[in-house]
């Protein structure tokens, strides 16, 4: 017996968001630096995705020091982590049947 | 196909992730070097300074350099239970084979034991230890983990 099947996160899709909620997945939290720096991208465009994912909901974001400086932090909210499963959940149910026509 | 490719993407993320959160392999290294020192210690029990200087500042400098180096993959993932039964593990083989180097070494008055022991310590701690770290990274590090 089946559930219903999973959706596809329209919040998530866009590649950016996609790769900024892979990396924070593994961890609790990462420095906006760091995921900046890994994504290679700048820090407008990183801010800009980010306000989109906070307001969704799905991050996370706070200011602590580290090495004496005050830096941003972010993190994946327990909502996001279930929307990104979700949402690989039914990238993966996608990709399935290309795989048998291939 | 775009699916495929999202989640070819995200496999990539987890690649990064499984190569950012180790520890590089100098902080082995220095926590082999410790865990050594201690297991030196039965030939300091004659200079107490030195002694305690080893049993306070070691632990204190490693602390120090620990919180001021970039966080590896302990302190960044959420630990479960099965990652806390390693450590013990890890701690368990390692304080059991100091402690009986110790005990052999005022027993039997073997001058050679400490020496092996710390040998056998440093390399227990560089290599279980990186190959813990690279096995936790790698398994957050996982897509859908």
């Amino acid at each position: 017996m089946r559930g219903t099947p999973p959706k596809l996160d329209a919040m998530i899709h866009p590649i950016p968001r996609l790769r900024i909620c892979a990396l924070l997945e593994p961890v609790l939290e990462e420095e906006f630096g760091t995921v900046r720096d890994l994504l290679q991208i700048s820090d407008s465009a990183l801010s800009k995705q980010l306000a989109a994912l906070t307001d969704a909901g799905y991050v996370a974001q706070r200011r602590a020091p580290r090495a004496g400086k005050s830096r941003v932090w972010v993190k994946l909210t327990a909502q996001g982590r279930r929307a990104f499963r979700e949402h690989l959940a039914a990238l993966s149910a996608l990709a399935e049947p290309s795989e048998d026509s291939a | 196909m775009r699916a495929r490719r999202a989640l070819q993407i995200v496999e990539q993320g987890g690649e990064v992730s499984a190569q950012r959160l180790r520890r590089p392999k100098r902080c082995w290294a220095l926590a082999g070097l410790f865990v050594a020192l201690l297991a030196l210690l039965p030939y300091l029990e004659t200079v107490p300074v030195l002694y305690y200087a080893v049993v306070f500042i070691g632990p204190l400098s490693i602390a120090i350099i620990a919180a001021r180096t970039k966080r590896g993959v302990l302190g960044r993932i959420k630990v479960s239970g099965w990652m806390v039964l390693q450590l013990l593990i890890f701690a368990l083989i390692a304080g059991g084979l100091g402690g009986a180097s110790h005990w052999v070494y005022i027993q039997q008055g073997w001058w050679w034991v400490p020496l092996v022991a710390a040998i056998l310590l440093f390399t227990f701690t560089f290599f279980a230890g990186m190959l813990l770290d690279r096995l936790w990274a790698r398994r957050v590090s996982r897509v859908g983990a």
